[in-house]
């Protein structure tokens, strides 16, 4: 399992133990509903250990069990145990990953050395490569299968109670169709996102951080400004028709309450890859800064397009070999089209291209995972990437 | 006449001396210019091939070669990179002092961005604190935060510093060159190597000088480790900087201006505004404010600012803003991320000069000017155009970004352009800045005095009429009139502390990779393995090539031996055999026929 949670047994049956961090309720959502998917698998039960406020949610079809007094004090302590040795196995893991890139360093200089006999060389370049491969980091792979089917997961009537009068306070009300917009895009064209979906019959709630040059519309709340707390983030996902946004925190909150999401101004495709039907994304147009020519898609499912988005997100480069453009609002314009398409149809169907994307996209995964520990976490579960789709109109120019 | 060498870390520094050079060599000077490494990346080794052909007495050379650069020393402190092959080459003596150098320089550097004026400047700390090996800011630890442990620490480094020879090759190349005076610039680079010109032009009694080059030097970079003898600067503000944060006396600081803005001050527009506009693509009938992109350092991600910004002009409720033509001139050494910038999408708006024009082309320079000279105001985040744009007398203007606190409030050249008697006006908000453009764009009479007051204190200090190339050469030919300076050859304690100073020289050699301390410890070891598993695999390949052909031989020869012995003798007792039945048959014959006689 690659999620945080622990196997064990209490009272006679199988259980799942989990802890939500509420400061990450998004990687708790996530936890949730895998363990959820797992528990009803095994037919066993989840136990949340919960150190302050209850989490305002229910799953159904398997028991969600808050521990109290002796049980709780002993499941407490076999977390803390399991967590520990946990600890100590990924700080192992650690150590033998940096002695074993120490020790193909080392390995390295002398393999240079042409003084030395051919086949020593040849001998140490082994040595070297085997030496890698020790030290290659165990990567926790984002769990799309135990994610794939719709999570049975709801919000507790108390919860949507308090939230919807909070949100009829903000100035949202039950009235029209609500889209939860969240971008870092270029202002004008959120704005006339934002103008487009108001035009459309909706009120649209905009979060995320707040920008400076953004005008906003009549139909349109801001809440960029306002402080709110994260519960009532996900009771605004969940009350969504559907949500528009770049960040994946959101989509995977999304995911938690089964709300359609529409990913914008996506650069990598295995994160942004939706896991459900009800699933979009739109990547941004790739520019080759080197060569200064915009890239395929194709391109961006490559060793050389992932190794330059490594390098700026992880290792902080501060300048990669690529930039982007936004999705402009014809793009996004069409996206919206298809995501209502998609609610009123159910998404029932899907083209020829899209499915040959997305043989393309579990395809360069498989391929990729071996060499890159960014695809190894966010690419294919073991063949499957999601259900869900690549904006048409890209997928179309794909194939 | 005189000779003067003028080290320059690149041959990019000659565009901010190209005129005093050339004004050197005219009044008879030989200036010999040296460049410690070689870079092309904005054309500069042209202008260099360009200033050497324009006069007889200037020339351009590779400054000598060093064994372990700075480059060298921060390639093999990369934990990530994969190099083959280091054991081979064989560490020297010097190799091991050039290590300790830019160790001690790099420290020292680093601890300068813990005193309390550089509080902000926690992006230039990272910087310096990128280059150093990680062991040495975990061995200083808390020792940074107090203002007497440092001052204990650099005490100790500037001895260090003392200690470490002068390297041969700098040596023998003054000598060769034997200059009267040594000019360097920019010294201050991090962990610099230019400090060693200084170091043997003391040793050898050449007079030396520090040629400020840009006015963000003394405070964004290295220190002055060792003063040279004299040190041009542009102004008052770096006169200052110099004494407060570098040590430098008084006495040794000569004030010119910036002789790099002089043609800002003489040059006349190229073309009519209307044949401007048509050729960058704008409204000739609208005018536009020009945005002025930044250093790498400065802005490395200036786009998605740059839509923000032209969003909140289109989109103003301010007819007079909304109408704005907007011109975006990219940094040269930071154009490339403006491939990514779509400016159809904005209405009147261009880039110009389009991205990855050379800097050297034809046309360059007046292209600027005229952009700056016929824009109604100048936007930018922390650049030098914006100086250019204050001679043009242009209303200059910036916004605070969070993005860029660490190139803005985060660096202490930003405050002479937005603090007391700076020209830029600053807005915490775009919703600021356009009202500032709003009404900042029209005629002011006191800004131009603002501006023409600025333009004075920081590049012209001797006066608006007054260019600073002469008097940049003024000053030069004042300090050849002062002669060449005693040798100062190393004291004897200094020479003393070098046997000890080796084994610290080794140290640095070796923690200069960034190495956990076990690999140290197995190196040795591993190393003699490596060799001993060498020499039976040579042995293994002397016996393949000689021992087993040998035993092959001789096995053979045996063979061939015995059988040739066996067959000799086969034949011998078949002859014999032969022979005896032959004999046998014979008597047996004799025998027969003595009976039958009988």
């Amino acid at each position: 399992m690659t999620i945080n949670a622990i196997e064990t047994t209490a009272g006679g049956r199988r259980v799942l133990l989990l802890r939500p961090d509420v400061s990450q309720p998004v990687r708790c959502g996530i936890d949730l509903v895998a363990a959820a998917a797992h528990a009803r698998e095994t037919g066993g039960a989840i136990y949340l250990l919960l150190d302050g406020e209850s989490m305002p949610v229910s799953v159904d079809g398997v028991p969600v069990i808050t521990p109290h007094g002796v049980q709780r004090l002993w499941l407490s302590a076999v977390w803390r145990t399991a967590s520990a040795a946990k600890d100590v196995r990924a700080w192992w893991r650690h150590l033998e990953t940096s002695v074993a890139h120490e020790w193909r360093r080392e390995l390295r200089r002398h393999i240079g050395d042409d003084q030395l006999p051919l086949e020593l060389r040849q001998r140490l370049r082994t040595l070297a490569e085997a030496s890698t491969r020790r030290g290659r980091t165990e990567t926790s792979a984002f769990p799309r299968r135990m994610l794939r089917a719709s999570s049975a997961v709801s919000l507790l009537p108390d919860f949507v109670e308090e939230a919807r009068s909070q949100l009829t306070a903000l100035g949202i009300t039950d009235g029209r169709p609500l889209v939860t917009f969240e971008s870092r895009t270029r202002p004008d064209i959120a704005a006339a996102v934002m103008e487009l979906l108001v035009s459309e019959g909706y009120a649209v709630a905009r979060i995320g951080e707040p920008a400076d040059g953004v005008r906003s519309c009549d139909g349109v709340v801001d809440l960029t400004t306002s402080s709110r707390p994260l519960s009532l983030e996900m009771f605004l996902v969940y009350a969504s028709a559907f949500i528009m946004c770049e960040s994946i925190d959101l989509q995977q909150l999304a995911y938690l309450v089964n709300t359609p999401s529409l990913v914008i101004n996506a650069r990598d495709p295995f994160v942004a890859y939706p896991l459900r039907k009800n699933g979009l994304f739109a990547l941004s147009a790739a520019i080759d800064l080197e060569a200064a020519q915009p890239i395929t898609i194709g391109d961006m499912l490559t060793q050389p397009y992932f190794r330059d988005l490594h390098k700026q997100q992880v290792r902080g480069r501060r300048r990669g070999s690529h930039g982007y453009r936004d999705n402009t609002v014809e793009e996004l314009t069409e996206a919206i089209k298809e995501m209502r398409a998609g609610i009123a149809d159910g998404w029932a169907s899907e083209s020829e291209s899209q499915s040959r994307f997305r043989q393309r996209v579990v395809e360069a995964g498989t391929a990729l995972a071996p060499i890159s520990a960014h695809v190894a976490e966010w690419g294919p579960d073991d063949g499957f990437i999601g259900d869900g789709r690549l904006v048409r109109f890209q997928a179309d120019r794909v194939s | 006449m005189s000779k003067i060498l003028f080290v320059m870390l690149h041959p990019g520094f000659i565009r901010y001396y190209e005129g005093a050079i050339q004004m050197l060599a005219a009044s008879g000077h030989e200036v010999n210019l040296a460049f410690e490494v070689s870079r092309d990346k904005l054309g500069e080794d042209v202008t260099a091939q360009r200033l050497a052909a324009s006069a007889p007495n200037i020339r351009c050379e590779p400054a000598p070669d060093r064994t372990e650069s700075v480059r060298d020393f921060l390639v093999r402190s990369d934990r990530d990179a994969v190099r083959t092959g280091d054991e081979r080459r064989a560490r020297s003596d010097q190799d091991a002092w050039e290590s300790l150098a830019t160790t001690v320089r790099l420290i020292e550097d680093y601890l300068r961005f813990f005193e309390p004026q550089f509080r902000n400047a926690s992006t230039l700390r990272a910087r310096v604190e990128k280059r150093l090996p990680r062991v040495y800011p975990q061995l200083l630890g808390a020792a940074t935060r107090p203002a007497a442990a440092r001052r204990i620490i650099r005490a100790a480094l500037r001895k260090i510093e003392a200690i470490i020879p002068t390297v041969d090759g700098i040596d023998n190349f003054l000598r060769e060159r034997n200059p009267d005076l040594l000019l360097v610039t920019p010294l201050i680079e991090l962990g610099s190597q230019q400090v060693d010109y200084v170091k043997s032009a003391r040793k050898l009694g050449i007079r030396s000088a520090l040629c400020v080059a840009s006015w963000d030097n003394l405070t964004s970079k290295g220190l002055i480790r060792v003063l040279p003898d004299h040190v041009i600067v542009w102004n008052e503000a770096q006169a200052q900087e110099a004494t407060a944060l570098h040590g430098v006396p008084p006495d040794r600081i000569t004030v010119t201006g910036s002789q790099t803005f002089d043609r800002w001050f003489a040059m006349r527009p190229s073309r009519s505004r209307e044949d401007f506009c048509r050729t960058v693509g704008l409204d000739p009938r609208r005018p536009y404010v020009l945005y002025t992109g930044s250093s790498v350092f400065i802005a490395p991600d200036e786009v998605p600012f740059t839509e923000r910004w032209l969003t909140a002009l289109r989109y103003s409720n301010i007819p007079h803003v909304t109408q704005l033509g907007a011109l975006i001139r990219p940094h040269p050494a930071n154009s490339r991320q403006w491939y990514a910038f779509d400016s159809a999408a904005f209405p009147n708006t261009a880039i110009w000069p389009q991205v990855g024009t050379d800097p050297n082309s034809p046309g360059f320079k007046e292209d600027f000017f005229d952009s700056v000279y016929y824009s109604a105001g100048v936007v930018g985040i922390n650049t030098s155009a914006q100086i250019e744009a204050s001679i043009l007398g242009r209303p200059i203007f910036t916004v605070r970004s969070p993005e860029f606190a660490h190139g803005q409030e985060g660096t202490l050249h930003f405050q002479y352009l937005v603090g007391d008697g700076g020209v830029v006006r600053v807005a915490t908000s775009l919703a600021e800045h356009v009202k500032q453009l709003d009404s900042g764009l029209e005629a002011d009479p006191g800004r131009d005095e603002r501006n023409r007051e600025f333009v004075r204190r920081f590049v012209r200090p001797h006066g608006l009429d007054q260019p600073a190339t002469p008097i940049f050469a003024q000053a030069v030919d004042a300090i050849l009139q002062l002669g060449p300076s005693a040798p100062r050859p190393d004291p004897l304690w200094v020479r003393a502390c070098r046997v000890p100073g080796r084994s610290l020289a080794g140290a640095a050699l070796a923690l200069a990779e960034g190495r956990p301390g076990w690999v140290y410890l197995v190196r040795q070891p591993m190393s003699l393995a490596i060799q001993t598993a060498a020499l039976g695999y040579r042995l293994s390949d002397q016996w393949q090539e000689h021992g087993r052909p040998a035993i092959k031989r001789m096995r053979r020869a045996a063979w061939r031996s015995w059988y040739e012995s066996s067959r000799w003798l086969g034949q011998r007792w078949h002859r014999s055999k032969k022979k005896l039945l032959r004999v046998t048959r014979e008597a047996r014959g004799t025998a027969r026929r003595l009976v039958r006689l009988r």
